[in-house]
């Protein structure tokens, strides 16, 4: 018999700003965080536009190499806030994230890419007494960050973890992703037609769980699975076959049928290729129920691909969405040329039901992860 | 928690050699070959042509010649492949192809090619796509304190029913010193079960210890059994 989990507490920090308000307000509103390139600018790379965190997010004099700790940092009091303050030495902490701290390979800091260097520094700086652990699964390392916390208070281990997911956009990465060809010269559309590729952000997300369920935001964490393409180490499935299994396995590790669910939050990065095979797969789960599709956004249009932040920012739109019972507009979509099973609103949409929320994510490695959220 | 599970295969790959559950025993001196191998280690050993290990990075060709040696696909059938788990942990990671990267941002086109392999997940799905695991897929970092991560939570997967299988290790691969850490190749697979009458498997492997001050290793018995 597996243990209930419960979210009590979230944080955020995106190109809207500091806080999980300016996140969802910003989103909502149909706006956009993606703007001229200004902390990166000096960078070479083929598209003019990026989710920097905004001036006054951090303070200013905090380095660049130093962003991705500081941001998790904040993310996490914000999550200790609303959840009211728990006694800190009995939660421990996953961290997720796709590099972390690159100090040393980029220049004379100490930061070897390590995600562990960082959650250990991230224990320290918030008193955890707990456990620390760092996944590292690329995009989708935020939701599978998730699941591994989940696990460990389904299991009995702890009852209160704190996951903390974070990344920071700089050279290295706006570089690596330019030279891939993967990057929109512009804002990224997910989904449309004219889309040409990815647009990147800053972001970092914290999600305090935990197994009472008073101490709860009245969110479940009900389900969460995993799955591997087994196809191409940085292509998708032509049919979506991973993101398909996860979104299945999620679904049914939550007890649930997938006409049960009543909004998706999606990966929609943007890229020709991820896009199309989402659609794919996911449409493929409600193959038997077309009528039933529940509504689907993405946000990467807004807040750019935050990478391993992804996962948990994005559970927490998903999150919102649940407790608005409203799924925001697609931005930059207004010609879907992908599997029109997958119901994309161009407009925001009200939700008659909003019992279950279910968020899928996709990484390099052909790694797929899947969590579903329950009211 | 204290879930424990059945050993059904393990292998090593380090820098005396190959070793494998199977019984591979293969030497790189033998092979006139250095870990974690070149592209005709696949054929010499295991007599399987595999045209893109000599492209892949060196975390991924030592995980991936540990799973032959370990004898993955014969140890599950497809059915039990398409669900079975990965969970490696790595200390160092893509360390290498980091730096690598790195050094190609003073060009004026970057290394674009090796990019996904500054990812350790891609290193993962090197040895997803080869044994078709379609399981989910987790890389852990860890440090010296928090060795054994991988293992504990591939024993979480099996213990809370989430999976029947995982594919549980640890990987890191230097080719030459970098920041203060000695070069060298070390990569240990431990193919697990959830616990079912009738079925043995090699050993049974139980919780790690979790006190960083015990000095235990805890891949050091899983290593022993694969030479």
């Amino acid at each position: 018999m597996r243990r209930s989990v419960f979210v009590a507490g979230r944080g955020a920090l995106s190109g809207f700003g500091r806080g999980l308000a300016a996140l969802v307000t910003g989103v909502f509103a149909g706006e956009t965080a993606l703007q001229e390139r200004v902390r990166t600018h000096a960078y070479e790379v083929a598209t003019d536009v990026v989710g920097e965190f905004p001036p006054g997010t951090l303070p200013d004099d905090v380095a660049e190499n130093d962003l991705p700790r500081r941001s998790a940092e904040a993310a996490a009091e914000e999550a200790f806030a609303e959840a009211g303050g728990p006694d800190r030495r009995r939660i421990g902490l996953v961290y997720a994230t796709t590099k972390a701290d690159m100090s040393g390979i980029c220049g004379p800091g100490e930061g070897l890419a390590s995600p562990m260097f960082v959650a250990r520094q991230l224990t320290a700086d918030l008193g955890l007494g707990g456990r620390p652990s760092a996944v590292s699964v690329a995009c989708a390392s935020g939701v599978v960050g998730i699941a591994v916390a989940a696990r460990r208070i389904a299991a009995g281990e702890v009852d209160r973890m704190l996951v903390v997911a974070s990344d920071v956009i700089n050279e290295f990465i706006l570089r690596g992703f330019s030279g891939m060809g993967a990057l929109d010269p512009h804002r990224c559309r997910p989904f449309d037609a004219a889309r040409r590729g990815v647009s990147l952000g800053d972001g970092a997300g914290a999600i305090v769980l935990t197994s009472d369920e008073r101490e709860s935001i009245g969110i479940r964490v009900s389900g969460y699975a995993g799955a591997n393409d087994a196809c191409h180490v940085t292509g998708p499935d032509y049919e979506g076959l991973g993101i398909g299994l996860a979104a299945r396995r999620a679904i049914e590790h939550a007890g649930l049928q997938p006409t049960d669910i009543d909004l998706l939050h999606l990966h929609a990065t943007g890229t020709r290729a991820n896009d199309k095979t989402e659609a794919i797969g996911l449409g493929n789960v409600w193959r038997d129920h077309a009528d039933r599709t529940p509504p689907a956004f993405g946000s990467k249009s807004q807040t750019g691909h935050t990478l391993g932040a992804a996962g948990v920012l994005e559970s927490l739109l998903a999150i919102a969405a649940l407790e608005r019972r409203q799924v925001p507009r697609n931005v930059g979509l207004m010609d879907n040329d992908c599997d029109p099973r997958l119901d994309l609103p161009t407009s925001p949409r009200k939700l008659e039901r909003a019992r279950h929320a279910l968020k899928v994510a996709s990484g390099f490695g052909g790694v797929q992860g899947a969590a579903v959220f329950s009211r | 928690m204290n879930p424990h599970a059945t050993v059904l295969a393990c292998a090593t790959v380090d820098d005396v050699g190959i070793f494998g559950s199977t019984g591979v025993r293969a030497l790189w001196r033998d092979l006139d070959d250095d870990a974690p191998g070149t592209g005709r280690t696949m054929k010499a050993v295991f007599d399987k042509a595999d045209a893109t290990f000599r492209r892949i990075d060196l975390p991924a060709r030592a995980l991936v010649l540990a799973c032959a040696a370990a004898g993955i696909e014969r140890a599950l059938d497809q059915d039990q492949r398409n669900r079975t788990a990965i969970c490696i942990e790595t200390g160092i990671g893509s360390l290498k192809t980091d730096l690598d990267f790195a050094a190609s941002l003073g060009d004026e086109c970057v290394h674009a090619g090796i990019f996904p392999y500054s990812l350790t997940s891609t290193s993962l799905g090197e040895v997803a796509l080869r044994y078709k695991l379609r399981g989910p897929t987790i890389s852990m970092s860890t440090d010296a304190a928090s060795h054994g991560e991988s293992l504990r939570e591939g024993l979480r997967m099996l213990g809370s029913g989430d999976v029947e299988h995982v594919l549980v290790g640890a990987v890191d691969c230097l080719a030459e010193p970098a920041h203060g850490i000695a070069a060298g190749t070390r990569a240990v697979v431990v193919l697990l079960a959830r616990p079912r009458p009738g079925v043995d498997g090699l050993a049974t492997a139980n919780w790690p210890p979790e006190d960083p001050t015990c000095g235990k290793d805890p891949w050091r018995a899983f290593v022993t059994m694969a030479r």
